[in-house]
C-alpha cells in the first residue's frame, strides 16, 4: 500500500515536470525512478524506453505502465499510468478555460500562429530523428513516401493507411528475415 | 451514446497510434473533424497552449476533445480509452519480454511500421503548420504562406544546431515573438 502511494506521488510529480515530450522524460525517469526510488535499474530502464517507443501510444505513459507493473503488478501499472496522465489532464483543461477568452485577441492570435510554426519545426526535427531508426533499407523510403502521399493527397482514412503500411512493412521484413542470418533486426 | 462513441474512437486511436507524440495528430484530426467534435482552428489553439503544459500532448488532445463532447466525464473517458490499448500491450510485453524479444513476427511488425510513422509525422507537420493558414485563405500562393514556410525552415535550422542547445521553452517563446512581429 505504501509503495502504491509512493508510486502515485512519484509519477504525478514526473507528469508535472515532463515538459518537452517523450524523449525529455528519460532524464527525469532516470533520476526519480532509478536513482532515488531504485524501482528499476539503468539497464531495465533502457529496455523499457526501447519497448515504449515501439508500442502504440504515449512513450512516457507506456514506460510508467511498465515500471508500475514490474514493481507492483497490474495494480501498480494502473496507479502509475493514471498518475502520469492526471497532471496534464487537469492543467490543459484549466489553462484552456482561462486562456480561451483571449485567443480571439489579435496579439494572442499572432503569437499562436508563431508557436504553431515552431511546433511544425519541432515535428520536422522529430522526422529527422525518426528517420535514423525507421530507414534501414531503400525500400523503407518507398514505404514512407507511400504513407506520406496517401495521407496528404487522398481521402483514405488514416487508420486504413496505417494498417496497410504496417502490413506491407510486416510482409517485407518477414521476407527478408526468412533469408536473413537469424538476427532480430530487419535490414 | 455520445460517451460510448467517444470511448470507442479513442480506443481505436490508442490501438493504432504507433510512433506516439506528434505522429498521433493525423488520427486526432481525422476523427474530430469526421465526428464534427472540434474544428481544426480550435484544435491548433489547444496544441499551442499544450506547449506550456507538462506531460504527453496526446493527453492534452484527448482531454480537450473529450471535454468539448461531454464535459469532464468525456475528458476522462477519452483519456482513459486512449491509454487502454497500450496499457494492455505494455503489461503483456513486460510479462513475456524474453519471448517477445526474439519473436520474428513481433519484430517484423514493430520494425515494419516505422516507415509509416515518418508519413504520419510529415502529415502532422502539414496539419499544424500550413493547413490552418490554408483554411483561412484557400490558397498556397500568398505572402502569409511564404512567411510561414520561411519561419518553419529557420526554426528547423535553429533546432538542428548541435553547438547551441536551445531549450523547448525558449524556442516556443521565441516563435511566439516571431508570430507577433511578422504575422
Amino acid at each position: 500500500m505504501e509503495v502504491l502511494l509512493e508510486m502515485f506521488v512519484t509519477f504525478f510529480k514526473i507528469g508535472c515536470l515532463a515538459f518537452g515530450g517523450g524523449y525529455a522524460v528519460i532524464a527525469i525517469l532516470q533520476k526519480e525512478v532509478v536513482e532515488l526510488k531504485q524501482w528499476v535499474d539503468n539497464d531495465e530502464l533502457t529496455d523499457i524506453m526501447a519497448i515504449s517507443q515501439t508500442l502504440p501510444g504515449i512513450i512516457f505513459v507506456n514506460s510508467a505502465t511498465m515500471i508500475g507493473y514490474r514493481k507492483k503488478g497490474v495494480l501498480g501499472a494502473m496507479i502509475a499510468t493514471l498518475a502520469s496522465i492526471l497532471p496534464t489532464f487537469f492543467l490543459i483543461l484549466l489553462l484552456t478555460f482561462v486562456i480561451w477568452g483571449f485567443t480571439d485577441n489579435i496579439i494572442v492570435h499572432k503569437a499562436f500562429t508563431g508557436i504553431l510554426l515552431g511546433v511544425t519545426a519541432l515535428i520536422l526535427n522529430s522526422v529527422k530523428k525518426t528517420w535514423k531508426t525507421a530507414v534501414k533499407h531503400y525500400s523503407d523510403i518507398g514505404l514512407a513516401l507511400l504513407a506520406t502521399v496517401l495521407l496528404l493527397f487522398t481521402d483514405v482514412n488514416v487508420v486504413i493507411i496505417l494498417l496497410l503500411l504496417a502490413g506491407l512493412g510486416f510482409g517485407k521484413n518477414l521476407y527478408y528475415l526468412k533469408g536473413g542470418e537469424g538476427t532480430n533486426e530487419a535490414p | 451514446m455520445k460517451l460510448l462513441e467517444l470511448f470507442l474512437v479513442f480506443l481505436k486511436i490508442g490501438a493504432v497510434s504507433f510512433g506516439g507524440g506528434y505522429a498521433m495528430i493525423p488520427f486526432f484530426e481525422t476523427e474530430m473533424v469526421a465526428h464534427n467534435w472540434v474544428s481544426l482552428a480550435d484544435y491548433v489553439k489547444v496544441i499551442a497552449i499544450a506547449q506550456v503544459v507538462p506531460g504527453p500532448f496526446a493527453v492534452d488532445s484527448s482531454s480537450y476533445i473529450g471535454f468539448k463532447v461531454a464535459g469532464i466525464i468525456g475528458a476522462l473517458i477519452a483519456s482513459i480509452a486512449l491509454c487502454i490499448p497500450s496499457f494492455t500491450a505494455s503489461v503483456i510485453i513486460t510479462k513475456y519480454y524474453a519471448q517477445f524479444k526474439t519473436n520474428k513476427y513481433v519484430n517484423a511488425l514493430l520494425i515494419g511500421v516505422r516507415p509509416a510513422v515518418l508519413g504520419l509525422l510529415i502529415s502532422a507537420a502539414y496539419i499544424i503548420g500550413l493547413k490552418p493558414l490554408y483554411q483561412v485563405s484557400h490558397t498556397f500562393l500568398s505572402l502569409t504562406m511564404l512567411k510561414a514556410i520561411i519561419v518553419i525552415a529557420i526554426g528547423y535550422y535553429v533546432l538542428k544546431q548541435s553547438k547551441v542547445k536551445i531549450g523547448t521553452f525558449t524556442f516556443i517563446a521565441a516563435t511566439a515573438v516571431v508570430g507577433i512581429v511578422f504575422f
